[in-house]
């Protein structure tokens, strides 16, 4: 970078109080867009518009609208620090009409270059990343099945697919992760090979998980260095070479990060960032993002795009992982759809959503359910404009009984936070349950099971099972705290037996015997175990997360059967899952939940595939559909 | 990510449940230290002749009560994936509460109860803040444990209090019930009490589901803050206990006992094969740790090895045990 001095200089000035003397403010113009872009709004009342921004090599390209009111004198301060600088007029999006100083994050997308700006580097040709024909089975289960997939540089690929289609094990192996059963990868045209997460780092493949891989308690710049740390003649860290090095990377990104912040102070889109920066500063020519707008606010995910935008402008392939359809529509060139482990096609980022629904359902023709008609009775439970957490806004939902309410949504979708906020595990920020037409105060799980809901966990291993004991202790937690079960406290073992013993035959859960430890069971079984819990406080309400998950074909269709049969004794179910045909097959009405909100509610007559992951992808939200 | 735990999901499938058979290498497992205890005493016995005598072995007896029942509570809490460290200030602080009643009030009965009502008391404190600030337990007992100490120090100015004017008291420390020294009788009870518990009752389950999985026992819907304080009473309340033993076996309300009892304690618990990760564990198996360091001391008295060779050994014993635990397990993982 060329301007060291003056962006030091810069700083200096910029810490003082802001002065409005053309020359002071030059200097400071340049220093603070220097070293962090986002103090430009320090001008913005004084220049109406103004963009900032900056292109590849250090170069700095300052525009201002309002060129007018820029004296000439800044133009030649600029340049006497090195000539090669320029000031160019660009359209940039307005600023405050108001003049008030705007909210720093809202400085941050105005001094944005226009996207026709960057749009200019060309896009080299040639493939950055090929792979061919890969294919990887786990224990005689394929996952991946001769996927082809090819990235250029500059390119923006999408990587969609349903739950389980392969684009994690696809990505797995790429990263090294997994080792590939068959296929090859090339980089950059030559023949690579990929044994483990190091030799694909060298390779210049990053990958950025849902889950940041950062430490929390080191700064954003010990982190962007981590395992590579600078230091004095080898022995000490140097934090100082590497605290500038970061924020060059984090400036050459457009991140408005101070690279001396501990990584708890910094919020999680800024996180996102950090894992960027630390991938380019390896030097990544490609790069996966994982569900980067999983947990980002519109505001972060606008800088995400920007500095994707960027990313592809510096000749960085990105292979997007997503399934927000409006996202896809904004940032990516092409889009590849994997299903079942195999390429279901390739369109343009710009195809019609039909067509990409269409290649992610393929032609399959759904499982048959037997599901039962059964009368629909009262209203059973009833939930008005609840938010609550981080994540669920304005959820309507009710239930009747006999009545099967699904939940659609891909994962992340706020379906989880749903179950919880409902059993009083979320905190809720506004709005009521209704039991029986009560408002019911529910703040903690007893309180759910007072008001005669019930629920099975997502993850039974991680929020359902106590693992290491027997399935009739497992059955019988619940029970233990309703009125009667243990007088003073004292566990009656004959009691407690036959008690379980009737939900372990209901049920009919396969094991040698009621004392074995449920880790030993199937993943069937152990659902049953939880599912037997969850019906031992006798709910009228049932909330079944992703009963199926993890479950073999035989035991699935026993959970239905049980399904119907609790409806059948006029219970109210509410159905969440993912999995589009047992949505489908089981519930009379559907509710598509997207980004912590319903969406839509569609009657069980009306509901198709199509319709459901439209909605579920915020396909309703790309203009030109629905 | 969805995709491998659908994978693992399906790889686990089998429609035949398996079959459970006790492995041999689990009885081992379960009765390694029995086996270890077995090992050391007849080792000892035929080094030392003066082992296997009925006074020694009632000596060794209520060595090993005066502590053990320390390690009874500190099982309940390492079942649910608890520690305490504040156990030997406790211990201390309940030593001059009880020897302050005494002298105050005349009456024995209202000194024990006064001596495991402290105990009660801390381990209330130290449980709410564990259950309801949600601060991990090492740190808050050992908060606990310098500040009893202190308290113990300004209350007493660090001097013991004599209770030679209560011989009376000296039964819960010193006396027999036939040929039977007291203390014995207190920890046959404290065990059986603490296994029955553990066993018969909500409480104990309840420790069992919390170390297990707390998230789960918490949706069951299972006040778990609640049982969380209940752990810390109930183990607080048989420190007092020790409290009671010591000051009568000493006849003195000792502000300076019980430095690195804690430690002693869940030595007995390791040694017992209880999973320090929580939600496993069984009292008897406590009560055979006690019994090995119990053993292992006199051993080294009746052989006359040096006090710190002692240590040394306890040390080696402690690491030996603990790894042949761990090369038992690794393998059914």
């Amino acid at each position: 970078m060329g301007g060291n001095e003056a962006r030091d200089s810069g700083r200096h000035v910029a810490r003082r109080s802001y002065r409005p003397i053309l020359g002071v403010w030059a200097n400071c113009l340049f220093g603070v867009c220097a070293s962090k872009p986002y103090s430009a709004n320090l001008f913005a009342p004084l220049c109406s518009r103004l963009v900032v921004s900056f292109r590849q090599k250090g170069t700095f390209l300052f525009g201002c609208s309002d060129i007018d009111r820029v004296s000439f004198l800044l133009v030649q301060k600029v340049q006497a620090l090195n000539p090669t600088y320029s000031l160019v007029p660009v359209p940039g999006p307005p600023l405050t009409a108001d003049r008030k100083q705007p909210a720093l994050s809202e400085s941050i997308m105005s001094i944005y270059l226009p996207q026709t700006d960057l749009q200019q580097t060309e896009t080299p040709p040639g493939f950055v990343l090929e792979m061919q024909n890969i294919s990887k089975s786990f224990a005689g289960v394929v996952a991946v099945d001769q996927v082809n997939l090819s990235l250029r540089a500059g390119e923006c690929l999408a990587l969609i697919g349903e739950n389980g289609a392969g684009k994690s094990t696809l990505m797995k192996i790429l990263s090294g992760v997994y080792q590939k059963d068959g296929g090859r990868i090339l980089v950059r045209g030559v023949e690579a090979n990929i044994t483990d997460t190091r030799s694909a780092h060298k390779l210049g493949i990053a990958i950025i998980h849902q889950e940041f891989n950062l430490v929390e308690y080191l700064t954003v710049a010990d982190n962007i260095f981590l395992g590579r740390e600078s230091t004095h003649s080898g022995l000490l860290l140097n934090h100082s070479r590497a605290a500038s090095a970061a924020q060059q990377v984090l400036d050459k990104l457009g991140a408005p990060i101070n690279a001396r912040k501990m990584i708890f102070e910094i919020t999680t889109g800024e996180k996102q960032l950090v894992e960027i920066a630390r991938a380019l500063s390896q030097d990544a020519s490609v790069l996966v993002m994982d569900e980067p707008t999983a947990s980002l606010t519109k505001k972060e995910i606008d800088i995400l795009f920007h500095i994707i935008r960027t990313l592809k402008a510096q000749g960085v392939g990105i292979i997007y992982i997503s399934h927000r359809l409006e996202e896809i529509y904004d940032i990516a060139d092409r889009v590849c759809v994997l299903r079942n482990g195999r390429n279901a096609g390739e369109t343009s980022g710009k195809a019609p959503i039909a067509e990409i629904v269409e290649m992610m359902l393929g032609r399959e023709i759904g499982e048959k359910f037997h599901k039962q008609e059964v009368p629909v009775g009262e209203t059973i439970l009833e939930v008005r404009d609840l938010s609550a957490g981080a994540m669920l806004r304005n959820i309507n939902l009710s239930v009747k009984q006999g009545e099967i309410v699904g939940v659609f949504g891909i994962a992340g979708a706020g379906q989880r936070e749903l179950a919880l906020a409902l059993f009083g595990l979320h905190k809720l920020l506004s709005g009521q349950i209704l039991v029986n037409g009560k408002p019911a105060r529910i703040n903690s799980p007893a309180d759910a099971i007072r008001n005669k809901l019930g629920l099975l966990t997502e993850n039974r291993k991680i929020d359902g099972l106590l693992l290491e004991l027997s399935i009739l202790h497992n059955i019988t937690l619940s029970y233990l705290e309703g009125k009667g079960a243990a007088p003073a406290g004292y566990i009656s073992d004959r009691k407690e037996k036959a008690f379980a013993r009737s939900f372990f035959d209901k049920l009919s859960v396969r094991a040698s015997s009621i004392q074995q430890q449920v880790k030993h069971l199937s993943g069937g079984n152990q659902q049953k175990v939880v599912l037997a819990r969850a019906l031992s406080t006798r709910p009228d309400v049932i909330i079944l997360n992703e009963p199926t998950r993890g479950v073999d074909v035989g035991a699935k269709v026993e959970i239905y059967d049980l399904m119907s049969q609790m409806v059948s004794e006029g219970k109210g179910l509410i159905l969440i899952s993912s999995e589009l045909p047992e949505v489908l097959g089981m519930s009379d009405r559907v509710l598509v939940m997207y980004r912590g909100s319903m969406v839509a509610e569609i009657p069980r007559s009306e509901a198709t595939q199509q319709l459901l992951l439209t909605y579920a992808m915020g396909g309703n939200l790309v203009p030109g559909n629905i | 990510m969805s995709v491998d735990a659908g994978e693992r999901g399906e790889r686990g499938e089998r429609e035949v449940p398996p079959i459970p058979r006790m492995p041999f290498r689990r009885y081992v497992q379960q009765f390694a230290m029995l086996m270890a205890l077995g090992l050391i005493i007849i080792i000892t016995s035929t080094l030392s002749p003066n082992f296997f005598t009925t006074a020694n072995i009632l000596n060794v007896a209520r060595q090993i009560a005066l502590t053990a029942i320390l390690g009874a509570g500190m099982t309940v809490i390492i079942i649910s994936g608890g520690i305490d460290l504040s156990v030997g200030g406790v211990l201390a602080l309940g030593s001059a509460v009880i020897a302050n009643t005494l002298i105050a009030t005349g009456n024995i009965w209202l000194a024990v109860l006064a001596g495991i009502a402290t105990g009660a008391l801390v381990g209330l404190g130290n449980g709410i803040i564990i259950a309801k600030l949600k601060i991990q337990p090492f740190i808050v007992t050992l908060a606990a444990m310098t500040i009893t100490r202190g308290v113990v120090l300004i209350y007493t100015n660090a001097v013991p209090i004599s209770l030679l004017k209560y011989p009376d008291f000296a039964f819960f420390g010193q006396g027999y019930v036939g040929p039977i020294p007291f203390p014995i009788i207190l920890m046959v009870f404290s065990y059986l009490l603490t296994f029955l518990l553990m066993r018969k009752t909500k409480f104990g389950r309840y420790v069992f589901a919390i170390g297990g999985n707390e998230t789960a026992t918490r949706i069951a819907g299972v006040p778990v803050d609640r049982y969380k304080i209940l752990i810390y009473v109930f183990s607080g309340a048989l420190v007092g206990l020790t409290a009671v033993m010591f000051t009568s076996r000493l006849l003195s309300g000792s502000p300076t006992i019980g430095v690195g009892f804690e430690l002693t304690a869940i030595t007995m618990v390791i040694l017992g094969g209880t999973s320090f990760v929580g939600g496993q564990g069984t009292v008897w198996g406590t009560l055979v740790g006690a019994a090995i360091l119990g053993v292992l001391a006199n051993a080294m008295n009746l052989l006359n090895v040096s006090a710190f060779f002692q240590d040394l050994s306890t040390g080696v014993v402690i690491l030996i045990a603990v790894i042949i635990d761990k090369l038992l397990r690794q393998e059914r993982v």
